[in-house]
């Protein structure tokens, strides 16, 4: 039941984690910061706006997009297959790439793009995330993982190598070379506008809680480990979003590529051997 | 029923023979019936409850054995007539092999054919992919440049490939085997050959003796097989090795599987195929001649022990990722979806060698759904440089303001290559369950994890990437705003109907929820884009930072395949030779 209703409000979720997130960030930086609610301000205020779209298939890819990434959620809330959640999460990414090529406009291809480019480097990691668990549970089911114990210890470079991917999926410095604002104008969100633009404004909602829910897999059936986690994690990545810089697309494919896959499959192969 | 085995053995080369003789309009309602009867029979003998097992009389064992002379004589001439070293003196070797084995060759007798489970896929995949694609050269080929008796020549051709694959896959002696192999090279070897220019003749003569190469190791397979185990039948062969230990003609034969898969280093035969007319690489992407390899594999693997099986899995997945990554340097898209081919026969073979069931049935998922989404994919490319003049795909650019249902096609027939819940999808993700699978037992498989994994992430970027030129600017080509062929249209779309429905093969594999949610997901996506229209909502201009000059969009490329295709071969190569060295030597 507590399952049903978390996937439900899950976007509402999000939005409050983002709000949270805002204030964090703001205090690190020795501001005030916005209020908690204005996420969902922001929100009412695009409704409100006047609809424009570019055409109609760029505005059901975004929906679609925002859709799909909900199902993806509940899918891993509710227990199914975790190789598989993470296949139906590329669906999803799928959708946002064609609503960004779908329009004539560069920056909506440069940010589809580079969709594509970072989709290389933390893809891998999260399919090789799925094995280290099939490796320790026997299966991919995430029933046995959220009723199983916490693997935090054994699997401490995949933890840092989806630390990393975090920081892409969300849009975080230094690994945010995908959605840039000040380099591609946010990428494939530009064409978007008013109530349109609040299903990818939400569709990131969503993400916040899909990346979250992987982590609390690293803690299993132990809700202290696991909420003690999830704040750890929630401190560092803003900590690193502010304390660093944005780096080029072509150097986080790099370090991605070396540090993201490479931890992965070190813990991966070292778990054969212990 | 031994009936309805040997017409659909037989009937193809009938159908080839009538196709020479009827003029062009009753060959098209010969053809096009020919391949439903073909279609209908691969569907009965797929329902079909038992094994059958026959052996052929023995008067056709001396026409087999004539046949094998005749096929490398006809080697040799042509090695002769175009100069080509190679050629010649691999047809002079095949043949001393080949009169050395088959005198020596011992009097017990099992069956020659025999139809097992795995035949019975192949059979529906060879006649109604092959059909498909049959059909659609019907009309493609008119507009060959040629005069019409080698016209029908090339329906001819491609129906008699067909037929010798429907016997290929249900082969269980090995010396047959070498003459449907050896069939499928000459048939590979007159169809590259076919429009005679300079290029052509040259890609046709590299094909044939690359080709030549494997049919030389199941010689050499045959021969190892008779003097170590005496015997030449697949059956009695596996049933005395039982895994234990690693068998040099079990090496052999892996060989001619990775030389027909064109695997690197035996890449270039098959990307110099593209020169043939389109349904040439589409039939033999698809139906019929690389799909051989893996099918041996599934064939052999029961006999394989732990380090070969992982050996040749090794091989596959590296195959796997490093030709996939090589399809990111290319531009011509007949090209990319040759690599991505190579790639994927790679993938398809390392599940093939693992000796489980669940692995088997994964490499067949593989091997059918790859066949259907490659064949549609070719049909498509035939389309693209037949109705709108384009072969690169930065000529693409634009194509989906003119034709949205074709690029729709093409951008479905991609999806049903990665995502949830087709059939090519189903397969990797078996493999990646299964070499996990695999790694407990056997740690060096992490690094076979590893290859798949990062290839098919890397394919999943090749497709979607190149998907973006259909809808960037600056197309200038011809066929504007015409609909494109119906004769052209109808295969194309019929392959990709077989995909679609193809999901429902999944249900076995996956559970409900997880083949209907991505479903409904696509289904919505499709339905509103066909659907929404919003009159009330007013439209904008994509925004340009205020430029003036209008930007042409352009892909990434990233040359792999010049940096590093030597060492790729090399590699591949080493560990082809020590697959066979370790047979020489344990």
């Amino acid at each position: 039941m507590f399952e049903i209703i978390f996937v439900l409000s899950a976007p509402l979720l999000g939005g409050m984690l983002q709000g949270i997130e805002r204030q964090l960030r703001a205090r690190m930086q020795n501001r005030m910061g916005p209020p908690l609610l204005q996420p969902f301000y922001d929100m009412f205020k695009l409704i409100e706006k006047r609809p424009m779209i570019v055409d109609e298939a760029h505005t059901v890819f975004a929906i679609m997009h925002f859709l799909t990434l909900w199902a993806v959620v509940a899918m891993l809330v509710l227990g199914d297959n975790l190789l598989y959640v993470i296949f139906l999460h590329l669906l999803a990414t799928i959708f946002l790439v064609i609503a960004g090529y779908s329009v004539k406009s560069v920056y909506s291809h440069l940010g589809a793009n580079r969709e594509l480019w970072v989709l290389a480097v933390y893809e891998p990691v999260l399919i090789l995330f799925a094995v280290a668990f099939y490796l320790l549970e026997g299966s991919f089911s995430l029933q046995s993982i959220y009723s199983g114990q916490a693997h935090l210890f054994a699997l401490l470079p995949l933890f840092a190598a989806m630390v990393l991917v975090a920081l892409i999926k969300l849009g975080k410095s230094p690994f945010d070379a995908a959605h840039a604002h000040q380099e591609i104008i946010g990428g494939v969100e530009i064409e978007y506008g008013g109530v349109f633009y609040e299903f990818l404004y939400m569709a990131k909602w969503v993400e916040y809680i899909f990346i979250y829910t992987l982590f609390w897999l690293f803690a299993g059936s132990n809700l202290l480990l696991g909420i003690v986690l999830l704040a750890g994690v929630f401190v560092l990545l803003n900590l690193i979003d502010n304390a660093t810089a944005r780096i080029k697309i072509s150097d986080l494919l790099k370090v991605g590529l070396i540090w993201g896959v490479g931890l992965a499959f070190i813990n991966i192969v070292g778990l054969l051997y212990v | 029923m031994a009936v309805l085995l040997n017409l659909i053995f037989f009937l193809p080369p009938v159908l080839a023979a009538a196709m020479l003789r009827l003029p062009p309009e009753r060959r098209n309602y010969t053809a096009v019936a020919g391949v439903g009867i073909l279609t209908l029979f691969a569907v009965m003998l797929f329902f079909l409850p038992f094994e059958v097992r026959f052996a052929f009389p023995e008067a056709l064992h001396l026409l087999f054995w004539a046949a094998d002379i005749a096929v490398i004589g006809f080697f040799a001439y042509a090695g002769l007539r175009h100069r080509s070293m190679p050629v010649l003196l691999l047809a002079l070797a095949q043949m001393a092999l080949y009169l050395g084995v088959a005198g020596s060759a011992p009097a017990e007798k099992t069956a020659d054919i025999v139809l097992n489970e795995t035949a019975r896929y192949m059979f529906l995949i060879i006649n109604g992919v092959g059909g498909a694609i049959i059909i659609y050269a019907l009309h493609y080929i008119q507009s060959e440049a040629v005069q019409q008796r080698r016209k029908n020549g090339f329906i001819a051709l491609l129906f008699f490939f067909v037929g010798v694959m429907n016997m290929i896959v249900a082969a269980n002696s090995i010396e047959l085997f070498f003459l449907l192999f050896e069939l499928t090279t000459l048939c590979s070897y007159l169809l590259i050959k076919f429009r005679q220019d300079a290029q052509s003749v040259e890609n046709a003569k590299r094909a044939l003796w690359m080709n030549q190469l494997g049919g030389l190791a199941i010689l050499a397979a045959m021969a190892a097989s008779l003097t170590a185990y005496e015997t030449i039948y697949f059956d009695t062969l596996l049933s005395r090795a039982n895994g234990a230990a690693w068998l040099l003609p079990l090496a052999f034969l892996a060989l001619a599987a990775f030389v027909k898969a064109a695997l690197i280093p035996f890449n270039s035969w098959l990307l110099g195929a593209m020169v043939a007319p389109t349904p040439v690489s589409a039939i033999l992407h698809s139906a019929t001649m690389v799909k051989i390899a893996p099918f041996l594999i599934l064939k052999i693997s029961g006999g394989f022990d732990a380090t070969l099986s992982f050996l040749v899995a090794l091989v596959g997945s590296f195959v796997f990722m490093t030709a996939s990554l090589f399809a990111l340097s290319k531009d011509y898209f007949k090209e990319v979806l040759g690599y991505s081919t190579i790639g994927l026969l790679g993938l398809m073979i390392a599940l093939a060698a693992i000796a489980d069931p669940l692995a088997h049935k994964a490499a067949l998922f593989l091997i059918c759904f790859h066949a259907v989404a490659k064949g549609a994919l070719f049909l498509q490319a035939g389309i693209l440089e037949k109705h709108y003049g384009v072969k690169y795909i930065s000529q693409i650019r634009g194509l989906a303001d003119r034709n949205p249902l074709f690029v729709a096609m093409i951008a479905l027939a991609f999806g049903a290559l990665t995502l949830p819940p087709f059939g090519v999808f189903l397969g990797k993700f078996m493999a990646i369950e299964l070499f996990s699978q695999q790694m407990q037992s056997h740690p060096l498989f992490s690094v076979v994890l590893l290859f798949s994994v990062l290839g098919s992430v890397v394919l999943t970027l090749l497709y979607f990437r190149l998907l973006s030129n259909f809808y960037a600017k600056s197309a200038q080509s011809a066929g504007e705003g015409t609909a494109v062929d119906k004769r052209y249209f109808f295969p194309a779309a019929g392959l990709l109907a077989v995909l679609l429905a193809g999901a429902v093969l999944s249900f076995g594999t996956l559970g409900i929820t997880q083949v209907l949610l991505p479903l409904l997901l696509l289904g919505t996506a499709g339905a509103l884009v066909l659907l929404f229209r919003a009159k009330h909502i007013d439209r904008t201009k994509t925004y340009h930072c205020g430029e003036k000059e209008q930007a042409v969009l352009a892909n990434s490329y990233f040359d792999f395949e010049s940096r590093y295709m030597k060492r790729a071969q090399v590699l591949a190569l080493v560990l082809m030779a020590a697959i066979v060295a370790g047979g020489w030597y344990v």
